[in-house]
């Protein structure tokens, strides 16, 4: 598969690059997205904002074919239950740590996950301009936001720092004046990853280029006559109270995987697992359970989806004003 | 649309076809959209145009002001960008995407045109730097009104535009060398050959991919292949063997083919030494027996080897990898 950056001509001065995270987005394709959610969220204004996706599957699925490591991840994956306890609760986490991880341990797959992303940058910059220009507008006034959601937090996370302090991709955000509106990481695995990723760095290759790892973590930016200059003054992380990683498990803050920087604007949403709050819906549930019926429902909460639909306002406020 | 070509990657080794060397060209994918308006625009403002722009807004007071420290890079700047000879060439034409009318080449002043270009367009981004900034930006346009701040944003940013499209474009090569690499037309590892090249990878410079410089073309080759064949005593028969050596993959369009085409323009070259067993056979081991030495080369998936010993021996092979992770 070839990769073109996608490209579009922006309906107004807004653009948003959704980039996903766990998942099969080469098979799902735009299903992958919470497009519809999105557009909910956002509302009649949802037709004055340019969409992007980017799909960086493609690439996981070039690797997996080459080595055929899809047994070995699966092993990574009950290494880090038995290191982190073994108990059921290490089971959730090292699961999706092991997915979370593949990236760290190829740095052939994470640097060219990095130069699809940037490559898409630089198109939606180049998009930008000349909507603008058909508007008889400055490109400078044009607002990017970012909304990546798990491991395409890790991914936007590294191509922030990469985009703010590397010349030639033109994207830093002194220099190049390339500033975002917002940057929105819903369940971030950063902090995780970069816990894991400690333990374990002995066998990481390349680990110089990880910013994850490298270096303290903080908001992506560009130093200028040594003033930070930060990718954004809207970094905000969405996650949720059992969302594994995001950082809490059964309700509880893991700070070992949250990531919390500085300057960082948190949101941390309320979940419940099941439909079963209080109770009252207990009570429904037992006695619906009792009839045949099923009235118990789990709920996901790694869902992207749910995760717009919690920040609804917030999305609206932000990305809208 | 910007497709930077002519990345010179020779490649010299004994191959059995006799091939020793072939050019790399490189091929970004350029994607489709608003290149096209974007280098029209740039072939009709001239740096001229550029430097009579900057220095009406270096006139300004306010904005000579609003500068601050950054007042003599700011005129350092555009005395890069006004030294341009002659004056007349688009930005398109000075960034070398559209050929040089031969009047402009005649007239061209003293300096070298490929060290002009580059010189002028960091002198051109510095430029924007430091008048379309956030502080500056609003004291342009109340200075000399919207309709010069619209047109200055017009230049500045063409010329950045240009810019943009070459880091796009190189961003998309690096893309396509990983695909080369990674890809579907890219040989499969067994488990030995997947750690071998993690460590290489690790230890070894010359195998790291690197941000800027994409991956490394080298792979290392290890790997036990029941699935040469060779003629003895008028018969053909299987022989294994195990392979040591590098594989080096071709960057660049003109590489990677499918099909019958891969025959010819494959995505790698690999060669190295054999090991192989006395005893002819499939999923013989190597080393049973008296063992002998050879050694392999492979254009693409085609594989031939010669091995001492008897009378010698000429082997040819395929590469396919028959069970994951194995061989």
């Amino acid at each position: 598969m070839t990769f073109t950056p996608q490209s579009m001509q922006w309906p107004a001065d807004r653009a948003v690059l959704l980039v996903h995270g766990i998942g099969r987005a080469s098979l799902a394709g735009d299903a992958a997205f919470p497009l519809e959610a999105f557009r909910t969220a956002l509302g009649q204004e949802a037709d004055r904002v340019a969409i992007y996706t980017l799909n960086y599957d493609f690439i996981n699925d070039w690797l997996v074919t080459k080595t055929a490591l899809g047994a070995e991840i699966r092993r990574l994956k009950r290494v880090l239950s038995v290191r982190e306890g073994g108990d059921d609760q290490a089971d959730v986490i090292a699961d999706y740590a092991g997915d979370v991880l593949w990236p760290v341990l190829s740095a052939d797959l994470r640097l060219a996950v990095r130069s699809a992303y940037l490559a898409q940058l630089i198109q939606i910059q180049l998009d930008g301009a000349e909507s603008a220009f058909s508007r008889g507008q400055d490109p400078l006034d044009n607002k990017l936001s970012i909304i990546a959601h798990s491991l395409g937090c890790f991914h936007t996370y590294e191509v922030l720092w990469e985009a703010a302090t590397e010349p030639t991709h033109r994207l830093r955000p002194a220099s190049d004046l390339f500033r975002l509106a917002s940057v929105w990481l819903m369940a971030s695995p950063v902090q995780l990853i970069r816990s894991v990723a400690e333990d374990i760095k002995a066998v990481i290759p390349s680990g110089e280029t990880l910013a994850t790892l490298s270096m303290p973590l903080g908001i992506p930016r560009e130093m200028r006559r040594s003033k930070p200059v930060t990718c954004t003054d809207a970094f905000i992380s969405v996650t949720g109270t059992q969302d594994p990683v995001g950082g809490h498990l059964l309700g509880g803050l893991q700070k070992w995987a949250y990531m919390h920087l500085t300057g960082q604007r948190s949101i941390v949403v309320p979940q419940h697992l099941t439909n079963v709050t209080d109770r009252e819906s207990l009570a429904l549930a037992l006695q619906a359970a009792a009839s045949g019926e099923t009235a118990l429902q789990l709920n996901d909460p790694h869902s992207w989806s749910r995760y717009i639909t919690s920040q609804t306002a917030t999305l609206r406020e932000v990305l809208l004003t | 649309m910007s497709i930077r070509t002519g990345v010179p990657g020779c490649v010299a080794t004994v191959l059995v076809a006799g091939i020793t060397c072939a050019a790399s060209v490189g091929g970004a994918q350029a994607a489709p959209g608003n290149d096209s308006i974007l280098l029209a625009r740039a072939g009709s403002i001239t740096v001229g145009e550029y430097c009579r722009m900057a220095r009406d807004v270096l006139a300004a007071p306010a904005v000579h002001e609003a500068l601050g420290d950054d007042q003599r890079a700011a005129a350092l700047s555009t005395g890069i960008i006004c030294a341009v000879q002659p004056s007349s060439l688009s930005l398109r034409a000075l960034r070398g995407t559209e050929p040089v009318s031969l009047r402009a080449l005649t007239r061209l002043g003293t300096r070298a045109y490929g060290g002009t270009s580059a010189t002028t367009f960091e002198a051109m981004d510095a430029f924007r730097m430091l008048v379309r900034g956030p502080v500056v930006r609003p004291i342009v346009r109340s200075a000399l009104g919207d309709s010069v701040a619209q047109r200055l944003a017009v230049i500045t940013e063409t010329a950045f535009g240009l810019l943009s499209l070459d880091a796009r474009d190189a961003a998309l090569q690096r893309l396509a060398n990983y695909e080369r690499k990674l890809g579907p037309t890219s040989a499969r590892l067994n488990g030995v050959e997947v750690l071998a090249n993690w460590g290489a990878q690790k230890w070894i410079p010359g195998f790291r991919p690197t941000p800027r410089g994409g991956p490394s073309p080298w792979e290392a080759v290890a790997a036990y292949v029941p699935t040469y064949a060779t003629v003895d005593s008028s018969r053909a028969v299987a022989v294994s063997a195990s392979e040591f050596g590098l594989r080096r993959y071709l960057f660049g369009k003109a590489f990677g083919a499918e099909g019958w085409r891969g025959l010819i323009r494959p995505s790698y070259w690999s060669a190295g030494m054999l090991v192989v067993s006395d005893r002819n056979g499939a999923l013989v081991w190597p080393w049973d027996g008296r063992t002998r030495h050879g050694v392999f080369a492979s254009w693409g998936a085609t594989k031939v080897g010669y091995v001492s010993g008897r009378n010698g021996e000429w082997l040819i092979s395929h590469q396919l990898q028959t069970i994951p992770l194995v061989f």
